[in-house]
């Protein structure tokens, strides 16, 4: 991508950039804090538009005479191509149109995607709306991919997962603006058009925060070649997550189980807020705005709570413990909602906080139990498991609304999270029969990595020394507990172990 | 544990005691007699349905000649009705009588049909500034259909050319006895108990005024009244239910009940869910509100010429209380009636106490199932892991 001249130029150039740090240098904070709004507001413009549907979920049943099982394609279909980009969207970044190209594609496919979306609801055709949504799904989430490579291209080490929070904060609020504007905006517009070609205008207003989104994408592009110029780094140093699907074979049960997690409780969340509109208008009594306001607090929580929370269980450790947490305060306001006439806000406030914590101990266990290089890997199956689900199952509520009503559709809700709950215990019992990685405090596991890399460091020393690396396997490098160290040691040296402890692998003896 | 009390709670009522089961039986015209003028004895005008128990029959007395009554009468189970046919419509002495006189009786007259002129959109009866009554003594009540079986029994009644044709416009009723427990066929699938009918009432292409530019409503005027002397009905009770398993997105029910009922006796109620449908497929995005107002004590007069006037004689006007309930259909932009010029409304007319709410099997079985499975698996691999970091630390000492 650089040309001749520059390559030849860069280094006086370099030179020239550390004498004088301007502003205007990529190096410099402000230019820093210039492409991290970017990166936020690239962000922004998915995130309102993902829940237009659901914010304005009466009036597209109202004015388009859809039932519950229409309604719900609108979200299904978004996450239809998502299953396979999970995987394909980081590799067309990484190999095909690099980071910038890619950014811009994506966000004109959100734009392309919303404006279609929008027309179809302008023109009244249900098909043409769920195509918008086809397209706004391709670009959505590989958006979203797009801006984590931003992020760790400018931004590094401990700042990284302030950045990430930072966006996934911004993102948050994008979501919760979505809520408490579309209903007013609806209403202003009502004044001038009506039935469906209300609906579409309102939808085209709201597609010019996605315009927004591609304006911030190519400054970005802008910024993004300077900083590479100036820098001349195009790609993330030292491990690189390539997707490779042979990889599958060797990922641990614990990995598959926090991806059953990732499956459903997400499931017990997101088609609860796409359905979640008329669901408090109808048996809360409550007015549209106040419905979608209270819709809208697991996100506003989520923006100010998941900082903090990621936070905590980043000081305190014991991520499997909070998920198990997580899951059985979900199920209480689930529950709530589904058996009592209790003030929804506190059922959605526990929701909320509840989100926050799952997701900031959640994810992290995926990084504790597969190795570095595997890691795109395993976030890719999370995310392409996760968007199947919410493909599939986001219909099936929807017709369940239709056929058997809201307290059924709370208790397929309350079915999921107890597979989450099933899952987690799962997690707890299968992981404290290993090493108990995923539970350990944050000090407990420092202690443990400590330990782990100097064990590594004094075998590889010794076998290094006898000269008899032929016969030590990858799994004996990796063996963790310090029976299993002990046994091996005095197996090696030729002493005789007691009967119990001869299950295992019997070693030869070092010469 | 806190799931074994709250499965406990969900599947006691579930499993309560079911009321035996009544067998209906019926007969068009009773004792109709050859020189009988007024309507030929073929053309059913009224219907005699008993629906028997044990302990006592439940006899339904529906009549269609002038307006449309529905009388329902606690007798002893081989009680005989007896009526002084010739006399219909004339006297104001009883001419419907059962042999034993009945325990309790709860009657139910349709008296009108209101059209009312909504320009603000307001969808509130009382607030309308001008409004036409479409007496239902204009109609031609004709029965269509009469469908039965051992345990239910369903009549299709039809009233049209009102006012011989000076008005276009269908009144559909559909009217159902039941035997046994259970819920409405149609949407909103009423409970319903085994001493209980069902009535569906569908305005069907009434010919809305002019005057009123197609911005106008209809609503209903129902007369009621019991057999007990000096009192009225309690005024509509609204009570919220959890489970909108039958109704999807309908939590509410309301209640019109004699004091009987509120005491904890036995005694006539009707219980209808506040919707009304805007089409025959009866979805919850085409419907609309059925609206209640306050009920209002009535004259006599209004309910001469029918059946529960035959029935009742003098005592209507000197002891019994009979009162006015109108119901108002529509919502807040919907379009008016003119919309799709069909408004259909159920409600349950029956004696002893209003069915209570119950969790279905699916969902206490889901309960039992999601929460009982996790929780015996935390108990066993909690302790399979005490046992087994028992025994490691056991184990530890003798290697050395």
């Amino acid at each position: 991508m650089e040309d001749p001249e520059e390559v030849v130029t860069n280094p006086r150039r370099r030179q020239d950039e550390e004498d004088d740090v301007s502003c205007c240098s990529p190096a410099h904070l402000c230019s820093r804090a210039l492409a991290l709004l970017l990166m936020c507001i690239l962000g922004f413009g998915s995130y309102f538009c993902y829940d237009n549907p659901a914010a304005l979920q009466d009036y597209f049943k109202h004015d388009l005479q859809l039932t519950t099982t229409e309604f719900v394609y609108l979200y299904s279909w978004y996450s239809w191509p998502n299953v396979v980009l999970c995987f394909v969207g980081g590799f067309l970044i990484d190999r095909v149109f690099g980071i910038r190209l890619g950014t811009v594609i994506y966000a004109f496919l959100v734009v392309v995607g919303q404006l279609v979306f929008a027309l179809g609801g302008y023109l009244g055709k249900f098909w043409l709306m769920v195509v918008g949504r086809f397209i706004f799904g391709i670009g959505g989430e590989s958006l979203a991919v797009a801006q984590n490579n931003y992020a760790v291209l400018w931004f590094k080490g401990k700042e990284l997962n302030m950045v990430f929070g930072l966006q996934l904060s911004f993102a948050r609020v994008g979501s919760t603006v979505n809520f408490n504007v579309m209903e007013p905006l609806y209403g202003w517009v009502s004044h001038y058009y009506h039935g469906y070609t209300c609906l579409g205008v309102v939808l085209f207003i709201a597609a010019t925060t996605t315009l927004l989104s591609l304006i911030s994408a190519l400054i970005l592009t802008v910024l993004d070649k300077r900083r590479e110029r100036h820098i001349g780094q195009n790609s993330v140093g030292g491990t690189e997550e390539v997707v490779r699907l042979s990889d599958v074979r060797y990922f641990p049960v614990t990995f598959w189980l926090v991806a059953g997690i990732c499956v459903s409780y997400y499931l017990a969340i997101f088609p609860f807020i796409a359905l979640g509109k008329v669901f408090f208008m109808r048996k809360f009594e409550m007015d549209p705005k106040d419905a979608n306001f209270v819709n809208s607090l697991v996100f506003i929580i989520s923006a100010v709570a998941s900082p903090l929370l990621g936070l905590l269980v980043d000081k305190v450790g014991r991520n499997a413990f909070w998920v198990l947490v997580s899951v059985v305060s979900t199920l209480g306001c689930h529950a709530l909602l589904a058996f009592t006439f209790l003030n929804p806000y506190i059922a959605m406030v526990g929701m909320g906080v509840s989100y926050s914590m799952l997701a900031s101990a959640l994810w992290p266990m995926v990084a504790l139990v597969i190795p570095d290089h595997q890691l795109g890997t395993a976030y890719g199956i999370a995310q392409a498991v996760q968007n199947l689900g919410l493909a599939l199952v986001t219909m099936l509520a929807g017709v369940i609304v239709d056929k058997g009503g809201y307290l059924l559709l709370e208790m397929f809700f309350l079915g999921w999270l107890c597979v989450a709950l099933l899952i987690s215990i799962l997690i707890l019992i299968i992981d404290s029969n290993g090493d108990g990685l995923l539970n350990m405090s944050a000090s407990q596991r420092e202690a443990w990595e400590t330990q782990r890399s100097e064990q590594a460091d004094l075998e590889r020393e010794k076998l290094l020394a006898s000269g008899a690396m032929a016969d030590v396997s990858p799994q004996d490098q990796l063996q963790r507990s310090d029976f299993h160290i002990r046994n091996r040691f005095l197996s090696r040296i030729g002493a005789p172990l007691p009967e119990h402890c001869q299950r295992g692998r019997r070693y030869q003896a070092l010469r | 544990m806190l799931w074994l009390t709250l499965v406990a709670i969900l599947i006691i009522p579930a499993l309560s005691q079911q009321d035996p089961v009544r067998e209906i039986h019926w007969a068009s015209n009773p004792g109709c007699p050859d020189n009988f003028t007024r309507w030929d004895c073929n053309e059913t005008q009224i219907l005699h349905v008993m629906a028997k128990g044990p302990n006592d029959t439940i006899n339904y007395l529906w009549a269609f000649y002038s307006k449309p009554a529905l009388l329902m009468a606690v007798t002893e189970p081989e009680a005989r009705l007896q009526i002084d046919w010739n006399q219909l419509g004339n006297s104001s002495k009883r001419l419907i009588r059962f042999d034993p006189q009945p325990t309790y009786s709860f009657g139910l007259v349709l008296d009108r049909i209101i059209e009312f002129y909504d320009p603000l959109d307001k969808a509130d009866m009382t607030q309308a500034n001008s409004s036409i009554v479409w007496d239902c003594r204009k109609f031609s009540w004709t029965v269509k259909d009469v469908t039965s079986g051992v345990e239910n029994l369903r009549v299709e009644l039809l009233g049209n050319n009102y006012g011989n044709g000076s008005k276009i416009g269908n009144v559909s009723v559909v009217l159902s006895a039941f035997g046994r427990d259970g819920y409405g066929p149609l949407l909103p699938h009423m409970q319903h108990s085994n001493n209980a009918s069902q009535v569906e009432i569908t305005l069907k292409n009434l010919e809305t005024s002019e005057d009123f530019k197609s911005e106008s409503r209809f609503g209903l005027q129902l007369m009621v009244v019991d057999s007990v002397p000096g009192e009225g009905m309690d005024e509509v009770f609204h009570r919220r239910s959890l489970d909108d398993e039958h109704t999807p997105g309908v939590f509410d029910i309301n209640t019109l009940q004699t004091p009987e009922v509120r005491k904890g006796e036995a005694g006539g109620y009707m219980e209808w869910r506040p919707v009304a449908y805007t089409s025959p497929v009866r979805a919850i995005e085409e419907s609309t509100s059925a609206v209640h107002y306050p009920l209002r004590n009535v004259s006599q007069a209004h309910l001469k010429g029918t059946l529960l006037h035959d029935f009742y004689g003098h005592n209507l006007a000197h002891v019994l209380v009979p009162q006015s309930l109108n119901i108002s259909f529509g919502i807040a932009e919907d379009g008016f009636y003119d919309a799709t010029k069909y408004n259909a409304w159920t409600f349950t007319m029956a004696y002893g106490q209003p069915p209570k709410d119950k969790f279905s099997l699916l969902v206490i079985m889901i309960l039992a199932v999601g929460l009982g499975l996790p929780t015996v698996i935390f108990v066993f691999g909690g302790t399979y892991m005490c046992v087994k970091k028992c025994r490691t630390r056991r184990d530890e000492p003798l290697v050395n």
